[in-house]
């Protein structure tokens, strides 16, 4: 951590060189766009108080550490000229006072239950405190003891939650704070409600090197976007999580007040892999569909056995496959063989004909049949730590979120003075049940479209991922791509839906996925959803479709 | 001895004393009315009304407000729409007005519009305002009654403002809602929240627990913690109440939060009275004045209400907040659903008990008419 700061200049010699605040924008900046005034006055008072805020929050910081507002002077800009004056000199404690009196005096505009007239307003709080204009850094005197010489601080201030603002004054925002010439350091945080659905879903498929420019800035040179949705080369983000999440997880546990001090902080060996199999009975169900599958398609004894050998020496992680998998397994093998076998036109009659392709175990028929057993006989299929990453769609909230589930009956086990391992039974019950309540719980807007739409799309993916041959795992649906780059300007309420489904990770987009010589845009269900409707956490594999569909889908039934 | 409370002593009716003197009070013929109601879903929406005019039909006037939300349920809709008919019919003079609660980027933007729109009515030939809050959500009602408080007690005009209810404990239970993505201020309940002066007081959250808002009831703790990361909570629990078990299925309900997240100590539950606003109004009175006390010189006290729940409890909350500079947090509904036991009672509009509260007017005396205001 201290090498990290140390390289992004945030620490310098062992001292802090910024000092930050953060303002959350969820509280009343929104209301200033309530208010019956001209745009230059409103974005003026947001900036107004904005700074105000900014400036006490500072000093507020510097105060914890035990720095007093008389300790600190401000070093203005060299052009700051009489803006300084206005804001109460360069002493920190009239800087302070003054930033107080700013707030107070915007806050009672802010809160007064109609707003006051125009010309009643004080000229305070109507644009001429500009503090971001007229501070440079600030000098504190006597940080280290025995120190004469001030310690200068660059200022960051840090705009989190940035969608609560409307799109409006987000944009003024964006430009005020864009300004070259201010010295201190900004962030904006914010999610994609703030966006247009168009804008929103542009951005999500956009190449990072392609960003647009604003009327009078540049967005390539003076903002920086730094997007926190999954981007760039995808199986190496997912590996990449997958280690960053077993080290999350390593630290949380080992500060876990029971799970910690009896050294169960490796959260892969707490969750068993062993695979559970179906009951005896179920296997002898099992067997007997197998054979009636045979009869039915008439495949050979002899072919038959070519795909058990098979299916004995397929390896999945170095194990033998177990009795109901291979069961489950041989059946898609005998529906892809009759399918290939069904294409290829015969003069002669033949018992075991050859398929027009060969028919294998591989990867995909194992899958298959894993989801095979999970629908028809509730067979285990998410478990173990990389089920866990996987299920997580690369979010670390959520992946805190499944964890948690897992642990909390960990810990009830050990309390319990049980095995200290959670079954694959139990990870896969524990799991399927909390994703099933995130969506339940979902609360956003156009929240009953996201629900109508995930659960439409999860249901033809079961259907499809149940057919006989398991030619298809897909957990995701995809639209031409090109539908998807007008899909603002065509069908504007289908953008608003994907948009607040992408912004509150029920789907994720993945633009550009060439397949069949088309370009595709994947509408990819989250983790949440695979788990609660028995998908594949596997990706690549979709659903061709239209946005008529998605539309289709988003309607309400009728009463 | 003097009290320093507003509403101590207070003119308080429930139930058939409500109706008797809502009777012999409107029946006195230089009375005139301006009802103030929703015309929602809430099969409440016209019990008020029905009384209102059964005493004083030719000098009552109305001003309904529809509380628009998006995508709302096309039952409930028609539910609303049956309601505001039946208004119409009963108050044919009534004056109808859309509220929209969220703005097109989904900011909440209800308490406000309210309130610009109250500012326009004119009071003049007006000697009583009646709010009915049975089917007017929080974020609107609120902001509706103290701007009017605010107004009358400020103006030379005497009139007098009541808050009326239907009170339904199992109704409001049975109203589900979906709530928005953040918590936020009442418009007009800020009570200082974010100000800088207020940074270092020591924030007391009391949330009026009801069933099936925990998630609400969960974001505005995560608010809190974000200002504040050791912030008290003294959850208010109705007892005594219509289901005396009420109180016990809330702490099961809560009980997470009560143990683990809010870290409730079992002597700081706060009881307050189902069916009567007053107790819980002078219960947070009492607490602030104590705290007030205690923490005069470490930076001050601030006490956040959330009133989510039964409606006539929440009135409690309002008063104590029209009363102090309390902050009320909740979160805005973007949307409501009626559980399935509440199927058969959509029409039952006479079930519940009317509440009544005399906040301004004659019976407080002339000291009252030049009382403080608050913004």
């Amino acid at each position: 951590m201290a090498a990290a700061l140390a390289d992004c200049g945030a620490v310098d010699d062992g001292q802090p060189a910024v000092l930050g605040c953060r303002l959350p924008m969820e509280t009343d900046y929104r209301d200033f766009w309530e208010f019956p005034y001209s745009e230059s006055l409103k974005s003026g008072l947001l900036a107004t108080f904005i700074q105000a805020r900014a400036v006490l929050a500072w000093f507020r910081h510097l105060e914890a550490t035990g720095v007093r507002a008389e300790d600190v002077t401000i070093v203005p800009r060299s052009d700051a000229g009489t803006a300084i004056e206005t804001i109460g000199g360069v002493c920190g404690s009239a800087v302070v006072g003054k930033a107080r009196e700013v707030e107070r005096a915007v806050y009672q505009v802010v809160g007064s239950l109609v707003p006051p007239k125009e010309e009643s307003l004080a000229k305070d709080v109507t644009g001429t405190y500009r503090p971001f204009d007229a501070i440079e850094k600030f000098s504190i005197r006597s940080l280290m003891a025995g120190s004469n010489s001030g310690h200068d601080l660059v200022p960051l201030v840090i705009l989190d939650d940035a969608h609560c603002l409307h799109p409006a004054q987000f944009r003024a925002v964006g430009h005020w704070l864009a300004r070259r010439e201010l010295r201190i350091a900004r962030w904006v945080i914010t999610r994609f409600d703030i966006l247009q659905p168009a804008e929103a879903l542009a951005a999500v498929a956009e190449e990072r090197s392609e960003r647009k420019d604003f009327p009078g800035l540049s967005a390539s040179r003076d903002v920086e976007v730094v997007m926190l949705q999954s981007n760039g080369p995808r199986k190496a983000q997912r590996i990449a999580f997958r280690r960053m999440a077993r080290d999350m997880a390593g630290r949380y546990l080992q500060k876990h007040p029971l799970l910690g001090p009896r050294q169960l902080v490796i959260l892969g060996d707490l969750l068993e892999e062993e695979p559970a199999t179906i009951a005896p009975s179920e296997v002898r169900l099992l067997s007997g569909r197998v054979d009636a599958a045979q009869r039915k398609l008439k495949v050979a004894d002899n072919r038959r056995r070519e795909f058990e050998e098979g299916i004995e020496s397929f390896r999945r992680g170095g194990e033998v496959i177990p009795e109901d998998l291979g069961l489950a397994m041989l059946g898609i093998l005998m529906h892809r063989y009759a399918k290939r076998r069904k294409d290829q036109g015969t003069l002669f009659e033949n018992d075991d004909p050859e398929p027009s392709r060969p028919v294998v175990a591989n990867a995909g028929v194992y899958e298959a049949a894993r989801l095979h057993l999970l629908h028809h006989f509730d067979r285990p299929f998410y478990y173990g730590i990389d089920a866990l990453c996987d299920a997580s769609s690369e979010n670390a909230e959520l992946f805190l979120q499944l964890s948690a589930v897992l642990v909390d009956t960990l810990e009830t086990q050990v309390i319990r003075s049980k095995r200290s391992t959670l079954t694959a039974a139990v990870q896969h019950r524990l799991l399927r049940e909390h994703a099933a309540r995130i969506i339940d719980t979902w609360s956003f807007p156009c929240v009953e479209q996201v629900r109508r739409m995930v659960k439409a799309l999860a249901a033809k993916c079961v259907a499809v991922t149940l057919q006989p041959n398991g030619w298809l795992t897909p957990n995701a649906f995809g639209i031409p791509q090109a539908e998807y780059d007008q899909l603002g300007s065509n069908n504007p309420e289908v953008a608003r839906v994907l948009q607040f489904a992408v912004a509150y990770n029920a789907l994720l987009v993945v633009p550009h996925y060439e397949c069949k010589q088309k370009e595709w845009c994947l509408l990819e269900l989250a983790g949440p959803v695979n788990l609660a409707h028995g998908l594949t956490l596997m990706r690549g594999g979709f659903i061709e479709g239209r946005v008529r569909d998605i539309a289709a889908m988003i309607e309400e039934p009728p009463a | 001895m003097i009290s320093n409370r507003r509403w101590d002593p207070c003119i308080y009716h429930r139930g058939d004393p409500a109706d008797a003197f809502l009777q012999e009070y409107l029946s006195i013929p230089d009375r005139r009315v301006l009802l103030i109601a929703g015309a929602g879903f809430d099969p409440r929406s016209t019990r008020v009304a029905q009384a209102v005019v059964a005493s004083a039909a030719d000098r009552v006037r109305a001003l309904l407000i529809r509380e628009e939300r998006p995508d709302p349920s096309p039952s409930l809709v028609k539910l609303a729409d049956a309601n505001h008919a039946r208004l119409i019919e009963l108050i044919p003079s009534s004056e109808v007005q859309r509220i929209a609660v969220f703005a097109s980027d989904d900011a909440v933007v209800g308490g406000r519009s309210a309130a610009r729109l109250i500012s326009t009515v004119s009071l003049a030939d007006v000697s009583d305002v009646f709010v009915d809050v049975s089917a007017l959500s929080i974020g609107v009602a609120f902001p509706v009654i103290n701007y009017l408080h605010t107004t009358i007690s400020r103006s030379d005009t005497p009139c007098n403002l009541h808050v009326v209810c239907c009170d339904d404990p199992q109704l409001d239970r049975g109203i589900q809602s979906k709530c928005a993505a953040t918590a936020a201020a009442i418009h007009g309940f800020r009570g200082e929240w974010g100000l800088d002066s207020k940074s270092r007081a020591a924030i007391l959250w009391m949330p009026l627990l009801s069933a099936g808002k925990g998630e609400a009831l969960r974001r505005i703790f995560q608010a809190l913690q974000n200002v504040q990361k050791d912030t008290v909570v003294c959850p208010i629990l109705p007892f005594p109440a219509s289901n005396p078990r009420a109180s016990d299925e809330l702490i099961e309900e809560f009980s997470q939060e009560l143990q683990i997240a809010w870290q409730v100590d079992a002597r700081d539950l706060v009881y307050a009275h189902e069916g009567r606003p007053l107790d819980l109004y002078r219960t947070i009175l009492k607490i602030d004045e104590k705290r007030r006390r205690i923490f005069e010189s470490v930076g001050g006290s601030q006490i956040i209400l959330s009133p989510l729940g039964s409606k006539a409890l929440s009135l409690g909350a309002l008063m104590a907040a029209l009363d102090r500079p309390f902050t009320i947090l909740y979160v805005e509904s973007i949307g409501y659903s009626l559980g399935a036991q509440m199927a058969g009672r959509v029409d039952s509009a006479t079930s519940g008990e009317l509440v009544h509260i005399w906040l301004h007017g004659d019976v407080y005396g002339s000291s009252y008419a030049t009382e403080r205001g608050r913004t």
